[in-house]
């Protein structure tokens, strides 16, 4: 678990009532697969847990413009970049989680998480037995379990503009996730995911990851989404072409995004001394494709739409559950805002040009027993301030090399 | 208890601290038994302002438009309560609402309906060595802490106040803290707190405030002794917010020895108070378990003088007392409070993000605003400022199994709600501007 947590959904009442129609489907799904219960009803079992954390941060260095993190996130001057240094956040937040287990192999979980903002942090219906998983509603879903603050670009990042996202534990997602081990050493997961964080939303995008373990120590996988492959406006998710640079343009937000990633375990080479914690001396990287397809103006490069990240897990001989250096390299000359306003990219300040192109990222966790946990970071990553609706702002507050903040988290689990 | 007998007991709760911190660092992972217990809770809250001159915002001249003013607050909560092993409980409250309030702006000149929901508290307390409430104790997290009792009206000046400007509110508003405490009883009838709060409601944020917190119970009467180090560790996000030339915020500057300097907003907080309850000399079984306790309370909102707006003590000390009247059952609690507070000023947070404040309550000619304070070693702010010295209380309850039933009338540091905090500006400002409150409260 990494700090700051992905933000929740603050779903409209229109969302909220698909994401519950959602669920009803699959309940009803589960229902028809499991079909007559001989017998009496079996007991319904409910039990609620919860989360608590506080966290602590300063901005030793930012260009964030008014990036004050206060609980409403200011209008971004974008002529305005003084910088902050120093500045303080701190943020109790909480989550409250009920699950419901109607039957041996499905349950039921709802998430509700507060802090700074407040709304579902998943809810969600599961079936599961010794051949797949399936479940569908709000999902937190992870594909690359090693990444602890950079990566995970194949479902949280967009195409066309190729904006990326750090520190979210979990993309937050609606749809649906089947997950199957068909094949020796291998875990498919197919998702079909509906868009409700960033604009234009609702599209649905098909996303398949597979992953390859032929050893404990080596874990390969590999994934392709088809980001908004259909599209609950054309008119938004693909506008009438524009004129850029003196021709006219056709923009889209659809895309085919690829992602290979993989993660290596040293201490099977060396014997696997007891000196080493579990997650010690993990090697791992991830890169994607965001959108192979060549636009003109905008998107001429596809080097530029190539983030990759390198992590490494120092030894922290079980004094710390993990030591996670990481890096990425993501040559967009764009900036990497959100759309919130703007669908088409924004050429980066040319103070800053390809200065923002690195990233980098140390993260530390210790366990004090099975329910509290210490978390810190130390990062120039691509870091946003969450605002009082619970999403993130469009731009994030670390651009420069020089540009870095802290943080330290308690967390409380039961 | 000798200082010699305390010693060896002081020794041993810091040895139980400090070795419970490091033991964190080499403990494995053990298996303790959680239970996990939820409530839910609803709370109606109904007002009415009986008489108000405050104008709507961007308006000056005294008004009636909030005469006769409904305000209404509809909350549910989820409370879920959490032990963890034999030390650790944890605490989370999740709150929706629906509210109808005063308008915050001056276009919507009829009610303003507002909802939301979101984090209400959540703590979590460690409890070192044994786990009862004699062993030290260690709280964090955002949660309402009150040292007042809770049906208090007036009062509570510890955390519902600041310095420089020494604005007060009452105690209807809930008064969250952001932060830690760590609880100490040392002898058992004292108990210490030494708290660490952050400020995360007034401008500048995320400043750092130290307070010590002592109270004494014995034969009736309880004491609670503090100081607060309001602001002790200032962020450079103060100091930034008020650098010159900002649009937003201007400051307000004094000559010392031509060298420029600002009000800090920052001080040193001294608060007093006692309560006596008359049912340890008046024994009667008629009497129920709240009646007949007198308390006063006192507070010096920042020791130190500043020339200009700051430059008498006696302005900074408010005064309050209070007692609870014999119901003899027939209602659970009645009683009456007054409170006299000599600040010159308006009782606002502040006022655009201006440290001090610079507003009067005197209309500009041209109704443009409010007549700036110019000399604020000699002015005050207008003739409101002196009628607004004066605050009172009256209020009952009656319990009736889990249901709670409140009502009171009060002319005191009213603010309208604003979810679940509270708008900057004070409505009531003379003893004869007044409100009524009826609260249904419940829990199950």
């Amino acid at each position: 678990m990494v700090i700051p947590k992905a933000a929740c959904l603050p779903l409209a009442a229109a969302q909220k009532r698909s994401v519950m129609l959602l669920m009803a489907a699959v309940m009803a799904a589960f229902g028809a697969a499991e079909g007559e219960e001989s017998g009496g009803a079996q007991p319904r079992i409910v039990s609620i847990g919860g989360e608590l954390s506080y966290r602590v941060m300063q901005l030793v260095n930012t260009v964030g413009a008014n990036a004050g993190l206060d609980i409403y996130v200011r209008n971004i001057n974008w002529d305005d970049r003084r910088t902050i240094n120093r500045e303080w956040n701190h943020r109790v937040s909480a989550e409250a989680l009920v699950t419901i287990t109607p039957k041996e192999r499905i349950y039921f979980r709802l998430g509700y998480r507060a802090g700074q903002g407040a709304g579902l942090s998943e809810c969600r219906a599961v079936l599961s037995n010794n051949a797949f998983m399936l479940e569908g509603g709000i999902l937190k879903f992870r594909y690359n379990p090693d990444a602890r603050n950079l990566g995970e670009y194949l479902i949280l990042s967009g195409a066309y503009p190729g904006f990326v996202f750090s520190g979210r534990e979990w993309a937050n997602n609606v749809g649906l996730h089947l997950r199957t081990t068909l094949g020796p050493h291998l875990t498919h997961d197919v998702l079909a995911l509906v868009e409700l964080e960033n604009i234009p939303f609702n599209d649905i995008s098909l996303v398949y990851i597979a992953s390859y373990s032929p050893a404990r120590a080596l874990t390969l996988g590999a994934g392709v989404s088809f980001h908004r492959l259909i599209p609950f406006n054309p008119d938004l998710t693909t506008p009438p072409p524009e004129n850029a640079g003196g021709e006219q343009i056709e923009f889209t937000h659809r895309g085919v995004k690829l992602m290979g990633r993989m993660s290596f375990d040293v201490k099977p080479l060396l014997g696997s001394p007891g000196l080493f914690g579990p997650e010690d001396l993990k090697i791992y990287a991830e890169a994607a494709v965001l959108g192979v397809k060549d636009y003109p103006v905008y998107y001429d490069n596809i080097r530029e739409r190539i983030p990759v990240m390198v992590g490494l897990n120092v030894p922290a001989f079980n004094i710390l559950d993990y030591i996670a250096v990481e890096g990425e390299w993501y040559g967009s000359p764009h900036l990497n805002t959100t759309p919130l306003r703007h669908y088409r990219a924004i050429p980066i300040e040319p103070d800053i040009g390809d200065r923002d192109d690195l990233k980098w990222s140390v993260s530390i966790k210790r366990a004090i027993d099975e329910h509290i946990a210490v978390y810190g970071r130390v990062a120039n990553d691509h870091l946003r301030t969450e605002d009082a609706s619970g999403g993130v702002s469009e731009r994030e507050l670390m651009m420069a090399p020089e540009n870095w903040y802290w943080s330290i988290a308690v967390t409380l689990t039961f | 208890m000798q200082q010699k007998e305390m010693e060896p007991v002081v020794y041993r709760n810091f040895l139980r601290i400090l070795l419970t911190i490091l033991a964190a660092f080499v403990a494995t992972a053990a298996a303790k038994p959680v239970t996990v217990t939820a409530d839910v809770g609803f709370r109606w809250d109904f007002m009415q302002i009986m008489n108000s001159s405050s104008a709507p915002i961007n308006e000056t001249s005294d008004s009636s438009w909030l005469n006769k003013f409904w305000i209404t607050n509809i909350k549910s909560s989820l409370l879920i309560k959490s032990r963890i092993g034999e030390n650790v409980t944890a605490f989370i409250k999740l709150y929706a609402l629906a509210q109808f309030t005063v308008p915050f702006n001056n276009n919507n000149m009829v009610q303003q309906r507002s909802g939301g929901g979101g984090l209400d508290e959540a703590l979590a307390t460690y409890r070192f060595g044994a786990a009862d409430s004699l062993s030290p104790a260690l709280t964090i997290g955002k949660f309402c802490f009150d040292y007042t009792r809770e049906w208090q009206r007036l009062g509570g000046y510890l955390f519902r106040t600041g310095v420089y400007p020494g604005y007060i509110l009452s105690t209807y508003i809930d008064n969250r803290i952001m932060g830690g405490y760590l609880s100490v009883r040392l002898p058992t009838t004292l108990t210490h707190r030494l708290f660490v709060t952050v400020e995360y409601e007034q401008k500048p944020l995320n400043d750092i405030t130290l307070t010590y917190l002592g109270e004494m119970e014995s034969a009736g009467a309880r004491l609670s002794a503090a100081c607060m180090l309001h602001r002790l560790l200032r962020t450079d996000q103060g100091y930034y917010m008020y650098s010159a030339g900002s649009p937003m915020i201007a400051i307000e500057e004094w000559s010392d020895g031509g060298k420029k300097k600002y009000y800090p907003r920052a001080g040193v907080k001294l608060v007093g108070r006692i309560l006596y309850d008359f049912q340890t000399l008046i024994k009667s079984a008629r009497l129920g378990a709240n009646d007949l306790q007198i308390y006063v309370e006192a507070a010096l909102l920042g020791a130190q003088n500043f020339p200009g707006y700051y430059n008498k003590i006696t302005e900074r000390v408010p005064v309050m007392a209070g007692i609870t009247l014999p119901a003899f059952k027939v209602l659970d609690l009645a009683g009456v409070e007054v409170e006299w507070y000599g600040s010159r000023w308006r009782n606002n947070p502040s006022w655009l993000g201006v440290p001090v404040p610079k507003e009067t309550y005197i209309a500009r000619p041209d109704g443009a605003g409010y007549v700036f304070v110019e000399n604020p070693a000699t002015e005050d702010a207008g003739p409101k400022s002196k009628e607004d010295n004066i605050k009172w209380a009256v209020f009952v309850q009656k319990d009736v199994k889990n249901i709670s039933l409140g009502l009171h009338a009060a002319s005191d540091h009213f603010r309208a709600p604003q979810d679940i905090g509270y708008q900057q500006r004070e409505l009531l400002l003379t003893p004869r501007e007044w409100y009524w409150q009826a609260t249904l409260h419940t829990r199950f």
